[in-house]
């Protein structure tokens, strides 16, 4: 299968999770829920305590993601397991990888309507510099997009396990953290007032890290996929 | 005319159990099978390796001419897989379902139509398959086997779990599809004797006897 054809059945794929996620929204609305309730939670927490610092921000948006990242991504390829669909996936002529991508594909879109959310409250309820936002929404996209693709292969690594969602909090933190590392670092920078070139560093790392994880996950998932 | 399929001493291991133990079997293009043994028997696992979902532990599958490890996409475009859970998601309705699963085989809404016929779905097409009886949800399961028009069926405990009537409604359905190949497992031979010609007998992961044409 070439490429193209590749994209456009996770494209498929994608969709298709979409379509279903949102018409039984309330597991989409319970993360956006938790995105909003943490930010105004947090703002009056720091606020109070320790001013609004932009490592504290930084960090606080950081952690956000990252538990809104395992309130998602779970579900990834547990749900079709749980359901039987797993084997319909299977039974698809396409390359396994395409199946990986699609739900990849997915997991980023979530991610980036969490995201929406939460940097969207927290210009209101942490009181964010607007003029910000486009590096900020860069970085964060970067990191999100790094959560989405290593919380869905980490998702088929663990779709048999029994406790799956146990494990997957516990072993998605070790991966996490060349992600949210320079993903803290690089948001302080920029709520400090630097822009998009202070962080180019840090956005290679968010970079090299992606592609890392793209290829070990194509070549480990068809061993995964495939019983 | 070569076989459907032709399977050449597999064997499937899961750690220390030993799921198939050499077997060999050949099915006839056109030969409506049934797999027929008590459960842990090898059936699903054998079904499974035919369509190219599960790597065998040693031995060769051949299906439709094709290797069935090395160019499954080419097996699985032109096989309707069935399993003993439904592939179809709750909240799409079933022409979105077939629509998705169909996508991938070119299908056209000429194609949807015609599975919908021949399955007897038209009054529920655009009802959600979640609030499908258990046997509509098969019939639908079915619609979505066939797109693509397969030459090889495969359906995996397929009469599990329904009434006498719908199983002679689908036994009936699956007869009139003359020109597949079709492999059915089945714990019990009520139902699948009304259209199968053959029948293979697994018991511990081996052919325990062999009843048919071919």
């Amino acid at each position: 299968m070439r490429t193209e054809s590749a994209l456009s059945v996770a494209v498929r794929l994608a969709v298709k999770d979409l379509t279903v996620e949102l018409r039984r929204p309330h597991e989409l609305l319970s993360i956006i829920a938790f995105t909003l309730s943490s930010v105004v939670v947090s703002s009056f927490s720091w606020k109070a305590v320790l001013g609004l610092d932009p490592v504290v921000i930084s960090a606080t948006l950081w952690v956000i993601v990252y538990f809104a990242s395992i309130l998602a991504l779970t579900t990834s390829f547990a749900r079709e397991v749980d359901r039987g669909t797993i084997d319909g996936l299977r039974s698809l002529p396409c390359p396994p990888y395409a199946v990986l991508v699609g739900k990849m594909v997915y997991g980023v879109v979530t991610l980036f309507i969490v995201l929406a959310s939460l940097l969207a409250s927290s210009l209101f309820f942490m009181n964010l510099d607007a003029s910000a936002l486009p590096a900020l929404l860069v970085v964060f996209a970067l990191g999100a997009v790094d959560f989405a693709l290593m919380g869905s292969i980490m998702s088929a690594v663990l779709m048999y396990s029994e406790g799956k969602n146990l494990l997957l909090a516990f072993l998605f933190f070790p991966v996490s953290v060349p992600v949210l590392l320079p993903g803290i670092q690089a948001g302080a920078k920029v709520l400090s007032g630097a822009g998009l070139a202070s962080v180019v560093p840090e956005l290679r790392l968010l970079l090299a890290f992606m592609l890392a994880v793209v290829a070990v996950s194509v070549t480990l998932f068809k061993e995964i996929f495939l019983e | 005319m070569a076989a459907a399929v032709e399977l050449s001493g597999v064997t499937k291991d899961f750690g220390h159990m030993k799921a198939l133990r050499g077997v060999t079997l050949s099915f006839g293009r056109g030969e409506k099978t049934s797999l027929l043994g008590p459960n842990g028997a090898g059936k699903s696992t054998l079904l499974r390796i035919v369509a190219a979902q599960m790597v065998p532990s040693s031995g060769s599958v051949r299906v439709l001419g094709y290797d069935a490890q090395r160019q499954r996409e080419d097996v699985k475009r032109r096989i309707g897989v069935v399993g003993h859970r439904s592939f179809l998601y709750d909240e799409l309705t079933v022409l979105e379902n077939l629509r998705f699963y169909g996508s991938f085989h070119g299908s056209t809404q000429e194609d949807y139509d015609r599975v919908i016929a021949l399955t007897g779905l038209d009054r529920w097409r655009d009802v959600k398959a979640g609030v499908l009886s258990y046997g509509l949800r098969k019939r639908g399961d079915i619609s979505r086997a066939l797109l693509g028009d397969p030459d090889l069926l495969l359906l995996d405990e397929f009469f599990s779990g329904l009434d006498v009537e719908t199983s002679s409604s689908l036994a009936q359905h699956l007869k009139r599809l003359d020109d597949k190949t079709i492999i059915v497992s089945s714990h019990s031979p009520e139902h699948v004797q009304s259209f199968c010609t053959r029948t293979v007998y697994l018991r511990g992961g081996m052919v325990e006897r062999d009843v048919g044409p071919t």
